[in-house]
């Protein structure tokens, strides 16, 4: 694990090429470019963000919701509820990307037809601008819930029965409980999975390449696509090492944040 | 006990790490007969589908052959690599197919593991400049040979200091050719102008830009069927056309720079927004030209030969039609980009008899009968001068053999795209492409114009400089 991010390291400082076997050192000039010169790296941090806003919330919020859904369930159907809302996480990206690109269709999408029965006019979803993005970030809150809803199901079955069965008597309803026992006990876990949904939210690839490769215009151009872009396609691997530094110091600032807060709750 | 528990952990970890370190070493071996680079390079057994149907007679040189996996070009090359291997007494090949292809050619170049040869579009000088690739041998074609056979705009991408270093197979035209959906016109109850069957399409920009309006329908601001989609999908291939045409060029007469932040550029950059955005768009811009004519959402759309071939596996049953395009601008010459496309490259990373194999290969993949199946199983133009003298087709009708021919018959006004800057490939479909969508986002032309430039003349620095 060092190994490799000793290299990213290194190669950001020079200028290393894939085409070439040589190289040398040049400080901090694939930085500079990055911040003074490339139009298109603010572009990709900015939809970066805009996607971590997106899917963070919505992940953890439905998440939540989810496992709680499915523990309130007591019958058998528990477990298939389990199964069903786990499959996602071990079916391919892309075979999830394939699908919901005909969802998204705007002639024969499921969704369009949808919409129709209310009079709402079909809308471009992957083709739109104003939309693509979002509809994206949907894509990766879609396959990740089920996971960490599974996670938080785990926790909500640790806790101690006896301290539902005190709260009833002191007649707190089905709310006062979830809100009063479950959420508390089981905020490290969601605590996790905040930590976890930021982490992947900043590496949003799969479907961004799947669907849009970026469009329309730069609309879904996020940060793992320029650095795929330049290093891969470019083969400039130098200055896609630096931007991938770039990456991890801000996951790792958020994430270093996120404990912060954990240790100042648990203080 | 708690010392056994702590001596077994360390054992795994020792074991794990070494284990790891393994997995980030390379192979020095590069003895293609001992050790083929198709078993030892990193690639996955599911991403490498290998042709097995031959059998290894003794005695032979055996080779790796890598290409791209899509259907046509696995199709073709499988049924051509058998028919070698079954004529050839001294070598095998062994061919693999990839997808994402150049991007695996590129991290096996880096990481010195590339294949004894690869059919590839990539800009090839940087891996000659690197030694990493053998110049053409006399044995297969000299200089001369070449220069007579090829086009010379085929030619200008696979010279490297003096020497070829690729023997092209198809010179590569991008925007010539206009695709008609004829079911759509049916539907609509529209008649195709009977002078464009008479003269290979319309005769100027108006007469097409009319008829486009005319099959655009929208939904307020929002386009539901494109009157005729150019947008993505190697639109930026229309870039430079239209710089040409409005009389300006890009390119510098010292083979030095490039030049975007120019009055003709401009030009152009505003012609390719004003038909995809506002009142006169007859395009969408939220899906690329070839996938909303594949899909029946476009009536017409601006492409290249080979999406002629593809229709037949993306969009079975298409009824089309095919044309050349007009000029963009009135009293222009239709000029548009014909430069080296696909073509055979040899690693120099193997010894001798390898190379001789691989070039005797390319040798017969690069006849003017292999070229011209190629093409036509591709829907590519052939490198080759002599190829298609006589190529039938059927007006009334949209074929692959139709749209090679009439897109030859424009070949005249074909344009190198600047070798001179060592990865013209780069300069348009990275560095352009990236600008155009920018602009197409925020609609500012003087920054994507600025920045192309820069970033055009960067590329060229480091290119030429290393």
């Amino acid at each position: 694990m060092i190994l490799p991010i000793f290299n990213v390291v290194f190669y950001s400082f020079t200028n290393s090429h894939m085409a070439y076997s040589d190289w040398k050192f040049v400080g901090f000039e694939q930085y500079i470019k990055m911040f003074t010169k490339d139009t298109l790296f603010p572009i990709a941090i900015w939809n970066t963000i805009k996607s971590v806003l997106i899917i963070v919330p919505f992940t953890v919020v439905l998440s939540v919701t989810l496992a709680l859904g499915i523990h309130a369930v007591k019958s058998k159907l528990n477990k298939f509820f389990t199964f069903v809302y786990f499959l996602p996480s071990i079916i391919s990206m892309v075979a999830i990307c394939m699908v919901w690109k005909w969802l998204y269709h705007e002639q024969y999408g499921i969704i369009n037809a949808f919409l129709g029965l209310f009079g709402i006019s079909a809308q471009k979803f992957l083709g739109s601008s104003s939309q693509a993005l979002f509809c994206l970030c949907v894509i990766q809150v879609w396959a990740l819930i089920g996971y960490y809803a599974v996670i938080l199901v785990a926790a909500i079955r640790g806790i101690d029965l006896s301290l539902y069965e005190a709260a009833e008597v002191d007649g707190a309803n089905g709310w006062r409980k979830i809100f009063f026992i479950t959420l508390p006990l089981i905020r490290q876990n969601i605590f996790f999975v905040c930590i976890m949904a930021t982490t992947q939210a900043f590496m949003f690839f799969t479907p961004v390449k799947v669907l849009t490769d970026g469009m329309p215009g730069t609309s879904t151009y996020v940060l793992m696509l320029h650095i795929m872009n330049r290093g891969i396609n470019n083969s400039d691997i130098a200055y896609a090492s630096a931007m991938s530094l770039i990456l991890m110091m801000i996951i790792l600032v958020f994430s270093l944040i996120q404990r912060l807060v954990i240790r100042k709750d648990n203080d | 006990m708690k010392k056994r528990n702590r001596i077994i952990a360390l054992l795994m970890v020792t074991a794990l790490t070494g284990a790891s370190l393994l997995g980030c070493g390379g192979s020095d071996d590069k003895g293609s007969e001992k050790n083929p680079p198709a078993s030892d390079n990193g690639k996955t057994e599911q991403d490498a589908p290998k042709d097995e149907s031959q059998e290894v007679k003794q005695g032979k040189t055996e080779i790796t052959f890598w290409t791209q996996d899509s259907t046509t070009y696995m199709g073709w090359f499988k049924e051509a690599v058998e028919q070698f291997n079954a004529q050839s007494e001294t070598v095998q090949v062994n061919a693999e197919y990839f997808p994402n292809f150049s991007d695996k050619l590129s991290q096996a170049f880096a990481a010195d593991q590339q294949p004894d040869v690869a059919f590839t579009w990539q800009g090839i000088t940087p891996w000659a400049k690197a030694g990493k690739l053998a110049p053409v041998s006399e044995e297969c074609l000299t200089k001369e040979e070449m220069e007579a056979q090829f086009y010379e705009g085929a030619l200008k991408n696979k010279l490297y200091d003096g020497q070829y270093y690729c023997v092209p197979a198809e010179i590569n035209v991008e925007s010539p050719s206009l695709f008609v959906n004829m079911d759509l016109l049916d539907k609509m109850e529209k008649e195709l102008p009977a002078s464009w069957i008479e003269n290979n399409g319309p005769a100027t920009w108006e007469e097409l830009e009319q008829f486009a309006k005319e099959l655009t329908i929208k939904d307020g601001d929002s386009i539901t069927q494109s009157g005729l989609a150019y947008v993505y999908s190697s639109w930026e291939a229309m870039f430079p056309s239209l710089i040409w045409q409005y009389g300006g060029d890009y390119r510098d007469e010292e083979n030095k720079v490039v030049h975007f932040d120019t009055e003709e550029a401009r030009k152009a950059a505003e012609f390719m927004l004003k038909y995809c955005k506002g009142e006169d768009a007859i395009s969408d811009s939220g899906t690329s030209r070839y996938d909303l004519f594949t899909q029946g959402t476009a009536a017409m759309c601006v492409g290249a030969p080979w999406y002629a071939s593809s229709f037949d596996t993306d969009a079975e049953g298409l009824n089309y039609q095919v044309f050349n395009m007009p000029a963009f601008v009135d009293g222009a010459n239709p000029y548009h980009v014909a430069t080296g496309g696909w073509g055979y490259i040899v690693s120099s990373k193997t010894d001798e008899s390898v190379q001789k194999a691989a070039w005797e290969f390319v040798k017969y993949m690069t006849t003017t009968e292999m070229t011209e199946s190629w093409a036509l199983g591709t829907g590519a133009l052939s490198a080759d001068k002599n190829a298609f003298a006589n190529l039938q087709y059927d007006p009334n009708v949209g074929s692959v053999e139709k749209c090679i021919a009439i897109t030859t018959e424009v070949l005249q006004y074909g344009q190198e795209d600047g070798a001179y800057t060592l990865d013209a490939s780069q300069l348009l479909y990275t560095i352009c492409r990236q600008q155009l969508r920018q602009m197409l986002e925020n609609g500012d032309i003087d920054t994507a114009l600025k920045t192309m430039e820069a970033e055009g003349n960067d590329m060229i620095d480091a290119n030429l400089n290393r």
